[in-house]
């Protein structure tokens, strides 16, 4: 049975949506993107440099994944929809990963910025993909204010912690059951990766795991199964926890 | 018109033709000379004109905006692509 992932109208093979930052190399990248089956990829919006000659990040992506822009790098509501538009003009896509971040140490996002700039960037008609804290209430917010999926974190960026906080995302998965949910930042290996999947989410969003694995591209497939492990395994309903044993094999009739 | 006068407001022409703008690009200020509007600038700056976008005075302008949108003294301009990111 396919099971396709459904965001904002389009349809995704893949539940895996990988980043471009902090390879080793352009090849690297490219051949990590190859193996993870990802279809979208996320990029960041920078100033093109002063007095140094620059290629095109974009030519090094394969043509078929889709772009996903991010805000990385604001601070505020007003940075991140100033850095929103540049990215659509320069791109022609409404798709846009919201990322306001409150803290220069630890990443964590600016959870009232961000509704702020999605409530004006959804008005925009732009299709906004919210990264926030994993709270119930915000992921609320988000999607009132017109977000077609929220993306809570698994841990802080870059950290790969893995799932710091399973029951948040079970709780939001449990009460959300229509909303789309992408787990982004935090992912460290492929069982943190399976875990997510496990407790719902519809997707993950990562970049460091496979960018700084010792091989980007093993990692990258690696990544891949995980996801698609963690989903079957949310699909197929897991067995009920309990705090004691129940036996495989039948006690009866065992030799005495 | 008296000669001292004519004299006069040929140099303030001469002056306002020869002055270098200073324009506040990507966070530098930057003097710049024979650059009239924002198509002009990317060339003085040998700035790809591909996959990027422009702000001036922190308004998008438009690509095909680009040729008639005049830059002017003290204006503030971002000039964006994109870098890998997560």
């Amino acid at each position: 049975m396919p099971d396709k992932f459904l965001l904002a109208g389009k349809e995704f093979t893949s539940r895996l949506i990988i980043g471009t930052g902090k390879y080793r190399s352009h090849e690297e990248m490219k051949a990590a993107h190859v193996a993870s089956g990802a279809e979208m990829v996320t990029v960041a919006v920078n100033r093109v440099p002063l007095d140094r000659k620059t290629e095109s990040f974009l030519d090094h992506l394969n043509p078929s994944m889709q772009i996903l822009p991010n805000t990385a790098g604001c601070y505020d509501a007003d940075h991140a929809i100033r850095t929103a538009r540049l990215a659509r003009e320069a791109l022609d896509t409404e798709w846009i990963k919201l990322e306001v971040i409150g803290d220069p140490v630890t990443l964590l996002p600016d959870n009232e910025q961000t509704l702020e700039a999605a409530k004006v960037l959804v008005a925009e008609g732009f299709i906004v993909l919210p990264y926030f804290t994993d709270d119930l209430i915000m992921a609320k917010k988000l999607l009132d204010a017109g977000c077609p999926a929220v993306m809570p974190l698994a841990a802080p960026i870059g950290s790969g912690m893995g799932v710091q906080n399973p029951s948040n995302l079970r709780i939001m998965r449990e009460q959300l059951p229509d909303a789309t949910i992408i787990v982004d930042a935090g992912v460290g290996v492929p069982s943190d990766a399976a875990i997510a999947m496990e407790l719902g989410a519809d997707a993950i969003l990562m970049n460091t795991a496979i960018a700084e694995a010792g091989d980007a591209p093993a990692m990258a497939t690696a990544m891949k199964l995980a996801v698609q492990a963690g989903r079957l395994g949310y699909l197929s309903g897991r067995m009920p926890k309990r705090l004691y044993a129940s036996a495989s094999s039948p006690l009866a009739g065992a030799i005495k | 018109m008296s000669p001292l006068l004519t004299r006069g407001l040929v140099q303030r022409i001469r002056l306002r033709e020869y002055r270098d703008m200073t324009i506040f690009i990507n966070g530098e200020a930057r003097k710049l000379d024979g650059v009239s509007t924002l198509a002009s600038l990317l060339d003085a700056l040998d700035f790809p004109k591909q996959r990027v976008a422009i702000e001036l005075n922190k308004q998008v302008i438009r690509k095909q905006d680009w040729d008639s949108t005049d830059v002017a003294d003290n204006d503030t301009i971002e000039v964006v692509h994109f870098v890998g990111g997560g």
